[in-house]
């Protein structure tokens, strides 16, 4: 059939995933940052596995710490991603959220880096504390305009107190309905990048891709099938 | 996928397949295709059901059956043209039984030809309506980011948002042929823009070469199982209309 490559795409749709992580200076508090890094690499080689078995992952990473955010890894395929030479994060100063939603922002913009046949990205933002730049702006450009306000957010908080100014900052980061996770201790923060991994490989094994499971959905146990039912039960 | 009597001036052919998802977890094909030619004229409908409800395969082939009620509906003077896909919308309802309506959301195309009156296109959600009309391209959409595109459903769920239709009437005296593809979105989001109406023409050639029925449905069936997108999991359906205008115009 190869009339059809003047036809139809002859590479996968891709399922971007970008990661804001906080490097301040207080994530070296309990080790969170190394605790960080080793479950963002498993994340990261659990996606490596699905991507070339079932559908395309891509995956940003924008680290935020010191005076401003930085793309410390740019859009990138997994299957082409050289964890070994992915350098760890390193923790110092202060919180440039702000700085790196706005550069999360630019990524999605960038239909050359996330074209437009591209399913709905998930960005996930993980921080301990407030941010110390701009962000009310930044955030609402995210929300309202453009791609990202399509995309899926979720955020974490590392040690973060419910209802303190810094948790509601997450929550209102995350999208419509969303909680923020509570990354309370290493399981806690393990756990949630689990969920990351699973409702992404789920959602590329689906017929529908840009549908996003909830942590009960991906955590369910398997449902057994049901039996016969009654004689009625048929939708015309 | 077959219609009745084949005719030279016209034809209509299409295929649905599951994709591989459904495939693996156990489910059917939520895409539904229907084809008529009848007296007066020919319908194709197209439906994909909303894959997170579970009832999404029924309420696809609820669709796919309406348009071709109403379309009936329509040519016996039953219906009024401006009510044409209220009528759809209502007849999409009813034939879903009350407790299976609030998850049986699904997207619709259709194209009906009636040669006393017209060409009418229609279209909620996504998927592709496009090719030729008279020679010119033709879409009746505009495609958008995969992910952008808010696919607002045909619902029978009374707390479901309003359903806007995208629709267009071509009336008989304007047309001299027409060369159209139905698709859902498991084929129109992996065609490279701008490809689209070439797509078209060339399954219609390919399907207008072959002698029967059965083998121009067999040739559109045989491109969506060797679909060659990788890892392009989703159900894909096709329907294609070709109309040319004899000597003198009508059918």
């Amino acid at each position: 059939m190869s009339e059809m490559k003047d036809f139809v795409y002859q590479t996968a749709r891709t399922l971007p995933v970008i990661l804001l992580l906080d490097g301040s200076g207080s994530m070296e508090v309990n080790n969170r940052i190394g605790i960080l890094n080793h479950a963002v690499r498993e994340m990261l080689e659990s996606f490596r596995k699905a991507s070339s078995t079932i559908a395309s992952i891509s995956v940003a990473v924008i680290a935020f710490g010191g005076a401003s955010a930085r793309v410390h890894l740019p859009m990138t395929a997994v299957d082409e991603l050289d964890l070994d030479a992915l350098q760890d994060l390193t923790a110092f100063g202060r919180t440039p959220m702000g700085d790196a939603i706005a550069k999360a922002k630019a990524i999605i913009e960038d239909k050359a880096q996330i074209p437009s046949r591209a399913f709905r990205p998930t960005v996930v933002l993980v921080s301990d504390g407030q941010p110390n730049d701009p962000w009310e702006e930044p955030l609402r450009a995210f929300k309202e305009e453009g791609r990202s306000a399509k995309c899926y957010r979720m955020a974490m908080g590392i040690e973060v107190p419910k209802g303190g100014e810094a948790y509601e900052v997450l929550k209102s980061f995350a999208s419509d309905g969303e909680n923020v996770f509570d990354g309370a201790d290493a399981a806690q923060i393990s756990r949630f990048f689990q969920y990351v991994t699973m409702s992404t490989t789920s959602r590329i094994k689906s017929a529908n891709p840009n549908q996003v499971p909830s942590m009960a959905e991906v955590f369910a146990p398997p449902v057994l099938a049901e039996d016969g039912g009654d004689d009625d039960d048929f939708p015309f | 996928m077959t219609t009745t009597s084949p005719s030279e001036k016209t034809l209509l052919t299409g295929a649905s397949v599951p994709g591989a998802a459904h495939a693996a977890q156990g489910r059917p094909n939520q895409d539904a295709l229907r084809l008529r030619r009848y007296g007066f004229g020919c319908v194709a409908a197209a439906a994909d059901g909303v894959g997170s409800q579970r009832w999404a395969e029924w309420g696809s082939r609820a669709a796919v059956r309406a348009v071709h009620a109403v379309f009936r509906a329509y040519a016996r003077g039953d219906v009024e043209r401006p009510q044409i896909t209220r009528a759809i919308g209502a007849r999409y309802a009813a034939l879903l039984k009350p407790r299976f309506r609030a998850e049986a959301d699904t997207t619709c195309i259709f194209l009906a030809h009636l040669y006393n009156k017209g060409l009418f296109l229609g279209q909620v959600g996504d998927g592709a309506l496009c090719g030729y009309i008279n020679g010119v391209p033709f879409s009746l959409g505009e495609k958008e980011d995969g992910f952008t595109n808010l696919v607002v459903p045909l619902s029978a769920d009374r707390e479901a948002p309003a359903t806007v239709w995208r629709a267009r009437f071509i009336p008989q005296n304007k047309l001299q042929s027409v060369e159209l593809m139905l698709a859902t979105d498991g084929v129109s989001e992996d065609l490279l823009p701008g490809r689209e109406g070439a797509f078209a023409r060339y399954l219609l050639d390919r399907a207008g070469a072959c002698r029967t029925l059965r083998e121009q449905a067999g040739a559109v069936r045989r491109v969506l199982e060797a679909w060659e997108t990788p890892l392009s999991r989703d159900d894909k359906t096709i329907g294609l209309y070709r109309w040319t205008a004899g000597p003198g115009g009508g059918r």
